[in-house]
């Protein structure tokens, strides 16, 4: 709770030294300096959202990668509420500085539209509409149009750095110039650092295993060139693969076990770059950006005679075995997996492998279709009810639909930890 | 090391980029004019005989005695690439005219701005910056006659334009009652009630009227009844 509040003042508080700086610099009436900055602070908050999109795992395990594309989401929108007012109460007298300064604005607004309905999840995890028409789209648009539509924010970046250095009023400031052009340059210097030369660092392996689990179901292992402590149970990874057969883009997955060195994940094919997962040879060079993921965090934080209920849907039992791996024996827990298919259950023997290994600490159930309320009501203990952690995984619609079971049959929403796989 | 090289060239290009922004900021930094602003001398200018035409019909008056309506006004090419045979604030000068009567002075330069847009908004800065009091064409009349002085302008670069303040260099309205008027295309009053402050601050400045040009040129009627409504509320 207080992180996110830290977190959140931090972002909110970023434009605070250059509005200060340009207000100790400018003479004007209060309000003409509030006008002005207004699109400083918009533009801010661009910049602030910018830096969260590189998506730092210090920054994940303290607060989590959901809450920082949040933020990122809410700054770009924030920003665009701040730039309207900038731009409705404001005059220019360039032509060219105003101009500029409107299509950075409608581009970003442009960009924001787009993003809110097809890049997060927002819309798409609870509207069917929504969902059905970005489903379509991405059937359209490659993956990779889809984000460097996104990058146009960039561009609407430049465009506003252009747009103040166009303007005669602010561009006489030298000092404040000076702040802005190294915030602008240490932000975009952040951005590129991250793009091309932080996945140098990343953690590299070779696949070792690539098969089916079912027809549309893939489980791959890759064998890390060094093993990382700062592997922990529950965590996901960014994967690329080089090589030719699949697109080069780096997509989240879950590790299903808790090995350090070799790094196991359940792949379900529905996009472009996940069909194209069966064409990885074995022997393929891979690039890992994480470890990302706080349930082991809050594991970790969870006193020991507290039970832990693990709550799967589909492939999203993949995370819940790796916290198994790493829990089981030592906490009491329970595995409740809700598979499509009689033959989607294939880790069937793995579960009851641990079942047989801890026989009064881990009980598991598997059933297919979706949990109802009343399933969920007669598979939890009042016990469990009172003062278990639960964290579910799943598709969107199906973590949100089990949250909201949960909580009406009484578990706190802070006890409720969960990921959501959209993407 | 390949990271290493990059990590290299980034830095190269970011501190190159700098340079270039820092020598383009110092080539536009300009010094900024000093605020030195107040009436030339006590009774100034032109006094005597350059009451305007229209004789004084004034009604009684909040402010007592005479009611004079001074403004500036552009005509010509506008904001937005919009022409008017009358500028927005003298549209409102005369609903204040006609609602309150008194005199009206236009005041008009001694060398007309230039017709375009651009090149008025470009000479205007110059003379802000460099503090330039351009010449009124023609008799100005008595303040001293009035108590209460309307003071109609057009935001130019955030306050009144230039020639409004030379206006109020020749007339000491301190201890009148000041009321303004403005329109501007989004400045709101920008910094001008500063700026009427610093000319006058011994004068009564009351709760003016402010509305944007093209909200003025688009809905004359609409306007008057707000100027109405507004002079009704200082008891006119
Ligand atoms: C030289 C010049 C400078 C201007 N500067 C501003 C400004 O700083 N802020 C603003 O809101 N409008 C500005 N404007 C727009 C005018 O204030 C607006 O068009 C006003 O309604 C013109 O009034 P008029 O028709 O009575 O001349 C400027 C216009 C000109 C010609």
């Amino acid at each position: 709770m207080t992180r996110s509040l830290l977190f959140y003042a931090a972002a909110l508080l970023f434009p605070l030294p250059l509005v200060a700086i340009l207000n100790t610099q400018l003479t004007d009436a209060a309000r003409v300096r509030m006008v002005i900055s207004l699109g400083l602070i918009a533009y801010c908050w661009w910049l602030a959202a910018i830096l969260l999109s590189v998506r730092p795992t210090w920054l994940d395990r303290w607060v989590g990668l959901p809450q920082i594309y949040a933020l990122h989401g809410s700054l770009g929108i924030a920003a665009l509420v701040v730039a309207y007012l900038h731009i409705d109460n404001n005059y220019a007298h360039n032509m060219l500085a105003r101009d500029v300064g409107n299509w950075a604005f409608y581009l970003s607004l442009g960009v924001a539209a787009y993003s809110i309905l097809f890049m997060s999840g927002w819309l798409a995890d609870r509207l069917l509409l929504v969902a059905r028409i970005k489903r379509g789209l991405e059937r359209l648009l490659d993956h990779r149009i889809a984000v460097w539509l996104h990058r146009l924010n960039l561009v609407a970046v430049a465009l506003i750095a252009v747009h103040v250095h166009l303007i005669v009023q602010i561009n006489r400031h030298l000092v404040f110039m000076i702040a802005f052009d190294l915030v602008t340059l240490a932000v975009l210097g952040v951005y590129a650092w991250k793009k091309w030369i932080a996945p140098d660092s990343f953690l590299t392996g070779t696949v070792r295993e690539n098969r089916a689990l079912n027809a549309s179901t893939r489980q791959v292992a890759i064998a890390l060139d060094e093993p990382s402590s700062r592997i922990r149970p529950g965590d996901f990874f960014f994967l690329r693969f080089e090589t030719d057969g699949i697109p080069r883009e780096r997509h989240p997955f879950s590790l299903t076990g808790d090995d350090q060195g070799l790094a196991t994940f359940t792949i379900r094919q529905i996009g472009d770059f996940t069909r194209a997962v069966p064409q990885v040879p074995v022997g393929t060079r891979s690039r890992l950006e994480g470890p990302f993921g706080r349930f082991d965090g809050i594991l970790k934080e969870t006193p020991a005679q507290i039970p832990l209920v693990f709550i799967g849907m589909g492939a999203g039992v993949a995370p819940l075995l790796s916290l198994a791996a790493g829990y089981a024996g030592d906490r009491a827990i329970t595995l409740l997996w809700s598979v499509h298919r009689d033959d989607d259950a294939y880790y069937r023997s793995l579960i009851e492998d641990f079942e047989n290994a801890n026989p009064d600490r881990f009980d598991a159930h598997i059933q297919v279709g979706r949990f109802t309320r009343d399933r969920l009501a007669a598979l939890l203990s009042a016990e469990q009810i009172g003062k278990a952690q639960f964290v579910v995984v799943g598709p969107a619609q199906a973590v949100l639909a089990a949250q909201r079971h949960l909580r009406r049959l009484g578990v706190s929403h802070r006890r409720i930890h969960h990921e959501r796989l959209t993407m | 090391m390949r990271g290493r090289r990059k990590f290299g060239v980034l830095v190269g290009v970011l501190a190159v980029v700098f340079a270039v922004l820092t020598s383009i900021n110092i080539g536009q930094a300009r010094s900024v004019r000093p605020a030195e602003r107040g009436p030339i001398a006590a009774h100034s200018a032109a006094s005597g005989s350059g009451a305007p035409a229209s004789a004084s019909r004034s009604s009684g008056t909040p402010g007592g005695g005479g009611v004079l309506i001074v403004y500036f006004s552009r005509s010509g090419s506008h904001y937005g690439g919009r022409n008017f045979k009358v500028g927005n604030t003298a549209h409102v000068a005369q609903f204040i005219h006609q609602r309150v009567g008194g005199d009206l002075y236009q005041i008009v330069p001694a060398v007309p701005y230039p017709e375009d847009y651009d090149q008025t908004v470009e000479q205007a800065r110059k003379e802000q910056e460099d503090g330039v009091h351009p010449k009124i064409a023609g008799e100005q009349p008595d303040t001293d006659r009035y108590s209460t002085i309307f003071l109609g302008y057009p935001i130019w670069w955030g306050e009144q334009p230039m020639i409004v303040q030379t206006f109020m260099q020749d007339h000491n309205l301190n201890g009148k009652t000041v009321i303004p008027f403005t329109t501007d295309e989004g400045s709101g009053w920008g910094n001008s009630l500063d700026v009427l402050k610093q000319y006058y601050p011994q004068a009564r400045i009351l709760d003016g009227f402010e509305k944007r040009g093209n909200d003025v040129a688009d809905d004359l009627d609409g306007t008057q009844r707000q100027v109405n409504d507004w002079l009704e509320g200082l008891g006119y």
